[in-house]
């Protein structure tokens, strides 16, 4: 049924806009593409580091830090939909990001000076967390202002590309880093501190706020109840249920490497190769599958994204232990990343007003992240109560029956875009 | 000015800032004085300790220098005997009836980790490849196995749930005997299972069948007492982490949690007879698990301070009933074990 729509669009599409106009994308979108590669370089330097920094070298039991994270996912939705409504309210996107972005470089800091004491660490680690949260949905906002809505799917593709690139570059960056200079993460912080400045002064230097056309007044009405009431907007209310739903029936990516390595019996120490193919196949497939987005409809490749992670959590219950079905299957997530997360933002953006953008990306990722939450718990209760691979069936069940139900939320409409 | 002109003088003080940090850093490590001398304290109060028995300390080396990391075999007796076995760089070591296990670390492009199993010559004879950071490590008093503790944890920060993954080896083959999370646990006599079960810390028993650990669930560590032959473990009482029992198999060293989210570990011994719990006189928060002297003292390690290239930690040495005060045992030294003649030394 949607082959033939896809057809429809295609045909339709073609002769109207040429291939160029399509790949190009505003300047914003770079510069805020570049402030995230910067970023995530320098987080994921970090990141990838933590443990063995936290455990060989402060000789730390950090087990804790599952406790803390349960405290955190409350802190962090409720600061998202505060920063959302400051965002908009004041139109001062850039700045809310900014502080966002700002925060978790300072934290590479703050690493540094909290040493081996708890109460510090958990606290760098929380406010790192924070900033986060605090950035994502004024950024998204301000990107998805930059540019226009048929060329959404393309620009959250370039950013993504961009954003899962600074991931893939900063294990790697950290790995030559301790290498050259074994057990010094002293350095490894303050490089990390430094890429991330590098990162915000693209942000500041050069990313302006958008004055959007529609609204002249300086301070806008906006409040807490205008961003929940978009959920009564049936257009939005449908991304974000189908957004929800279908998060709730996603394993997180832990587990489907777990999965894989039970059933292709491979050693744990291959768990950082399967992340960083994944990546890959996410940063090779994100501007591609943003194009297709916006041509074919945004809500198809989106529900298509979740059809591959139907193959995977298929495939992940019969591989074979071969190279090619290790690669194979990181390549399905890859593509399930990059056909789903920008594409949900650039679907969401379509549909929120201008005034209240950033507040409506935050009710929606608030929204997704909770079902996230949610679903890692009814996981690892159908683990242990019946194995892996019933959970993992469970879940593929469930996932067959969120894609219909999305299919339903999304395409009812007649103005999808 | 230009905003490009801006971005690129900001470009330039931050790999400025960066290069500076390097360079000064740098500067201090190549200037340092000579790497401090092993010097082991001699504990006059022991019991066990006669002018014939040769007993010695094997432990991983700390103080900053070349043998950083690596294995270090120290008599305790007059002729401060010090040997290096620079062949073996561990991250955590044990050893027993003349088998030991080095848990290893090796930084590359992705860092992987390790277990080595290897004789009273030091010749290796397994490897086996771990899944997470090592943790703990405990070799059974006839040498016949091994408990192994890793880190393992989300590869993203948004998700750094750190779990623990325990298993037992047996030392002849280097096979994995089981992963303690498919034990079946007990608890009250009734079958008990919970998604967040969190196992680390063995310490094997005379008869290395049986054998103590921990189990965390709900935020509340236990200790546990478990057969390897019939995979089983039951929930002996809460509060205890970390166990490390006396050679005479009568009571359990371990770390007590005090304080609220932020903790603190005082270390405690537990009387397996009478259920009476003892703190110690160390009064540091002391995140390890402890290695008894004898049955009368338990080492452990404490930092002394991180530089900037490595954890520098102390091992120090106090009496097991409480009394006393904590003394230093050797500077520069991590993951301690006593091995004594004729069973544990190498010739």
């Amino acid at each position: 049924m949607y082959q033939a729509d896809w057809i429809e669009r295609i045909k339709a599409k073609r002769p109207i806009t040429g291939r160029q106009a399509h790949l190009t994308v505003s300047r914003t979108v770079w510069y805020l593409g570049f402030t995230s590669l910067f970023t995530d370089i320098s987080s994921e330097m970090v990141a990838s580091t933590l443990p063995m920094y936290l455990v060989l070298h402060l000789g730390l039991s950090p087990l804790q830090f599952g406790f803390v994270d349960g405290l955190y996912q409350g802190m962090t939705a409720l600061l998202r939909l505060v920063a959302g409504l400051i965002a908009d309210r004041w139109r001062r996107y850039k700045e809310v990001a900014a502080a966002g972005y700002g925060l978790s470089a300072i934290c590479k800091m703050g690493l540094l000076w909290a040493g081996s004491v708890w109460p510090m660490l958990v606290t760098v680690i929380a406010v790192d967390r924070l900033g986060k949260g605090l950035r994502s949905a004024p950024r998204d906002a301000l990107l998805s202002l930059s540019m226009a809505q048929e060329h959404l799917g393309v620009a959250f593709g370039v950013h993504r590309t961009l954003d899962a690139g600074g991931a893939m570059l900063g294990p790697l960056g950290a790995c030559a880093l301790l290498l050259l200079a074994p057990g010094a993460y002293d350095v490894l912080f303050m490089v990390s501190f430094c890429v991330a400045l590098i990162g915000l002064g693209v942000l500041v230097l050069f990313v302006e706020n958008c004055q959007a056309v529609t609204v002249s007044t300086d301070r806008l009405m906006v409040s807490l109840g205008l961003a929940i009431g978009l959920l009564r907007e049936p257009r939005f209310r449908g991304i974000a249920l189908a957004g929800g739903l279908l998060s709730l029936a996603t394993i997180s990516d832990n587990f489907i490497y777990l999965a894989l390595q039970q059933r292709m019996q491979f050693s744990g120490s291959k768990f950082p190769l399967l992340s960083f193919f994944t990546a890959l196949f996410y940063v090779v497939l994100a501007v591609p599958l943003g194009h297709l987005a916006d041509r074919v409809g945004r809500s198809t490749v989106f529900l298509g994204g979740y059809g591959l992670l139907l193959l995977l959590y298929s495939a992940a219950s019969v591989v074979g232990s071969n190279f090619a079905a290790f690669v194979g299957c990181t390549a399905l997530l890859g593509a399930y990343y990059a056909a789903t997360d920008g594409v949900l933002m650039a679907m969401a953006s379509a549909a929120l007003p201008t005034d209240l953008r950033t507040s409506g990306l935050a009710v929606l990722t608030t929204v997704t992240s909770l079902m996230r939450l949610l679903s890692s718990v009814l996981l690892g209760w159908l683990w242990t109560t019946g194995g892996g691979f019933a959970a993992l069936h469970w879940f593929l069940a469930g996932l067959m029956g969120a894609i219909v139900m999305a299919s339903f939320w999304l395409h009812h409409r007649a103005e999808d875009v | 000015v230009s905003r490009r002109t801006l971005f690129v003088a900001w470009c330039a003080v931050c790999l400025a800032g960066a290069a500076g940090y390097v360079a000064v850093t740098t500067w201090h490590r190549v200037t340092p004085a000579a790497a401090p001398q092993t010097t082991v304290t001699l504990p006059q109060e022991t019991p066990t300790l006669e002018p014939a028995e040769r007993i010695e300390l094997l432990y991983r080396r700390t103080a900053l220098g070349e043998t950083y990391g690596t294995l270090v075999l120290a008599a305790l007796d007059s002729t401060g005997r010090v040997r290096y076995f620079p062949g073996l760089r561990c991250e955590r070591v044990h050893f027993a009836s003349g088998w030991g296990v080095c848990l290893t670390a090796s930084r590359g492009v992705f860092t992987t980790y390790g277990a080595e199993v290897f004789d009273a010559g030091f010749e290796r004879h397994h490897h086996l490849n771990l899944a997470g950071v090592p943790s703990r490590t405990r070799v059974s008093p006839d040498g016949r196995r091994a408990a192994i503790t890793v880190f393992v944890s989300g590869h993203s920060y948004a998700a750094a749930n750190f779990s623990t993954q325990t298993i037992i080896i047996d030392l002849s083959t280097g096979e994995i005997l089981g992963d303690l999370e498919r034990y079946t646990i007990f608890k009250d006599g009734a079958p008990f299972r919970r998604p967040d079960f969190n196992f680390w810390g063995v310490t094997f028993t005379r008869n290395s069948d049986r054998f103590y650990a921990t189990l965390r669930t709900a935020g509340i560590p236990h200790l546990i007492e478990g057969s390897i032959r019939e995979r089983q473990a039951w929930l002996l009482r809460e509060g205890v982490e970390c166990p490390a029992l006396s050679p005479d198999n009568t009571r359990i060293a371990f770390k007590k949690r005090v304080g609220g989210a932020f903790p603190k570990w005082r270390l405690h011994v537990l009387e397996i007879a009478t259920g009476k719990e003892t703190a110690l006189a160390e009064t540091r928060s002391a995140d390890d698990q402890v290695e008894w002297f004898d049955d009368h003292q338990i080492m452990y390690a404490l930092p002394e301070g991180t530089t900037r290239t490595s954890a520098v930690t102390n091992v120090w040495l106090t009496p097991a009933d409480g009394s006393g005060a904590p003394r230093l045992l050797v500077e520069g030294a991590y993951s301690p074990v006593v091995l004594r003649a004729p069973n544990d030394l190498p010739k």
